[in-house]
């Protein structure tokens, strides 16, 4: 009761300068939400608008929701197929880079090595070179393991391109956790290995869910290294499948269709995003803090 | 007597060599424990990461056509044929023109937005912070439908809505004066959520307490923003600033390659889209692009060192 009545108090009435700086102050803001989110309403109208329609007028509202749109574009475009690779493919880039990332970020932060900072240098390059510049040379290692054109390929490139990121994340989170837990489960009788695995390990998990959302939207959305890695059309992931309709729709147009496809691959991102986004931007901003 | 106490010494010389036997097997387990903890995460690493950055310098003095693993020697010829293509320093210009002015613009609006937001007044900030953010996770090629659909110069949102308003349309990503802009907003919009986040967490870290002097010495919020926040988070927008630089390539590549393909008229060709044209997009000259990859190192280190210079400031402790 007092609590609240403290609070009511502090709130004084605001002068009419003020209510003017809060008005002018979102006009802005306003702007970028607008351009943020009138797009992807466009996008959804649309994927629920047959074709007329779409060109009489695109921002009124579909007469009659054409869910048809989302079954004929599903059905006739390979997609579904498409979006099982990805989600194999990013399921094995997962675990591969979680695991191999830890692991290596553990020998880094609490191996004890006198050239850790090598090793730490050594990983730098993977971050201060853009991934561009390696598309040819990729392309080459993979001709020569002989693994072009295979949906491994991908699994190994996405892990080892998110490597050195995520290694970086999980030295620091390995760094801040207390030195004595060790000490204890060794005086316990746990050797190397078990210290890792029962102790330090399950303790990461925020660290583990950082990279791991991090290394998600980067290999769902990619489609740079799907595109050279990548050509039988059984193998496709699914934005390569998203490519090739918005690039037909240039000849034969068929915008509903597209657009409900486009939400349908966005589909995970979303869903992701709606859940991890408060354990994202804190992975984002504590990395950023310690520097 | 004398036998027990030689007796009782060796014993302890047993004891003590077998304590230093011990070690040397936890020693070793140690550094095996070590080997294959690092192990799959650096062959990974190496092998397909920091190999290829190198081997792209390698294959930059071959002739290679991609199809089979036949390679010719080539030397320096690559590189001389770049420096004699027009088409390549036209592109380098438009990568300058696009990733400098991208920057400013990106960080700009970043560094204000993070100011703006971190004010308490703003009573609805976290859905701010939510939406902006989120552009930076949609992926590219939905970006290059959503715009393509809204730039579309004949039943595009946005020249429908000057229509209305009476004003002409414009072929956004048709004209040759306009597409590096049209591109410059696109790639901006994606970007900028992403780095407003990161300064506004940089500024609410900073103690309020400096803030509170500060409003009792009579600065306002426009000013402490300038004096303070600013200031104070320089080295955070400095970390990001090479960061960006380094990763905003390929989202360029990304938004450029899907919306205008380099269009029209290499108008908008940067080079990164220039090399996946020479090299996968039909041409076939791998060792060429390989050279023009060589290139987007040594420009983007340049561009680096350049705003690294230009932006540094005093370091302020707090």
């Amino acid at each position: 009761m007092k609590k609240l009545k403290l609070k009511k108090r502090r709130r004084s009435p605001r002068s009419l300068r003020e209510i003017i700086s809060d008005i002018l102050v979102r006009l802005p803001l306003l702007f970028y939400v607008v351009t943020i989110v009138i797009p992807f309403v466009f996008m959804l109208m649309n994927s629920l608008k047959t074709n007329k329609e779409f060109y009489a007028n695109f921002w009124n509202l579909p007469a009659e929701p054409q869910w048809s749109n989302y079954t004929f574009g599903l059905q006739h475009s390979g997609i579904l197929d498409m979006f099982l690779n990805t989600i194999f493919i990013v399921a094995g880039a997962e675990v591969l880079n979680i695991f191999s990332a830890s692991m290596l970020a553990y020998v880094i932060a609490r191996g004890k090595l006198k050239r850790s900072g090598l090793l730490y240098g050594y990983l730098m390059v993977g971050l201060l070179t853009p991934g561009v510049i390696c598309m040819i040379p990729v392309f080459f290692v993979a001709l020569v393991l002989r693994l072009y054109d295979t949906r491994s390929i991908l699994v190994l490139v996405y892990a080892a391109f998110n490597m050195a990121f995520s290694v970086f994340v999980m030295v620091a989170f390995f760094k801040s956790l207390p030195t004595e837990l060790e000490e204890a489960a060794f005086i316990d009788g746990a050797g190397y290995s078990q210290t890792f695995w029962r102790v330090m390990f399950p303790l990461t998990k925020p660290g583990l869910i950082t990279i791991g959302v991090f290394g998600f939207l980067d290999y769902w959305n990619d489609y740079l290294l799907a595109m050279t890695l990548i050509s039988t059309e059984a193998k496709k992931t699914v934005f390569l499948g998203v490519m090739k309709m918005q690039v037909a729709n240039a000849v034969r147009t068929d915008w509903g269709p597209l657009m409900a496809v486009c939400i349908f691959a966005m589909l995970p991102v979303l869903i992701v995003y709606a859940i991890f986004q408060s354990r994202l931007m804190e992975g984002l901003t504590s990395g950023a803090i310690k520097g | 007597m004398k036998n027990e106490r030689i007796l009782k010494a060796s014993k302890q010389q047993h004891q003590l060599s077998e304590v230093v036997l011990s070690l040397k097997r936890q020693k070793r387990q140690r550094y095996f424990f070590l080997f294959y903890m690092a192990l799959p995460g650096l062959l990974l690493y190496t092998i397909f990461r920091f190999i290829p950055t190198v081997l792209g310098l390698v294959i930059s003095l071959f002739n290679w056509r991609g199809t089979s693993m036949h390679m010719t020697y080539a030397g320096l010829q690559n590189y001389k044929t770049l420096l004699n293509d027009p088409i390549f320093w036209k592109a380098a210009g438009n990568h300058l023109y696009i990733f400098l002015i991208n920057t400013a613009v990106v960080f700009t609006f970043a560094i204000l937005l993070a100011a703006l937001l971190s004010s308490k007044r703003l009573r609805e900030r976290g859905f701010y912070r939510v939406l902006f953010f989120f552009p930076s996770v949609v992926p590219a090629v939905i970006i290059n439908v959503l715009w393509m659909s809204v730039l579309n110069p004949n039943i595009g949102l946005l020249n429908g809505l000057l229509r209305l308003i009476g004003l002409e349309g414009k072929s956004w990503l048709g004209d040759r004066t306009l597409v590096k802009n049209t591109i410059i907003f696109v790639m901006a919009w994606k970007s900028t959520g992403f780095y407003m986040v990161l300064f506004m967490a940089a500024i609410l870290n900073i103690p309020t307490s400096i803030f509170e002097s500060a409003r009792i010495d009579g600065a306002g919020n426009i000013r402490q923003t300038f004096m303070i926040s600013i200031p104070l988070i320089w080295e955070h927008v400095r970390t990001s600033l090479l960061f960006f630089i380094v990763t905003s390539s390929g989202l360029g590549f990304n938004v450029i390659f899907m919306m205008t393909n380099g269009g029209p008229n290499r108008a908008s060709e940067i080079l990164t889209t220039y090399m996946y044209s020479v090299s996968f997009g039909g041409e076939s000259r791998y060792g060429y692009g390989s050279a023009v990859a060589f290139a987007i190192l040594v420009l983007t280190s340049l561009m680096a060192l350049l705003i690294m210079a230009v932006t540094k400031r005093e370091v302020y402790e707090y």
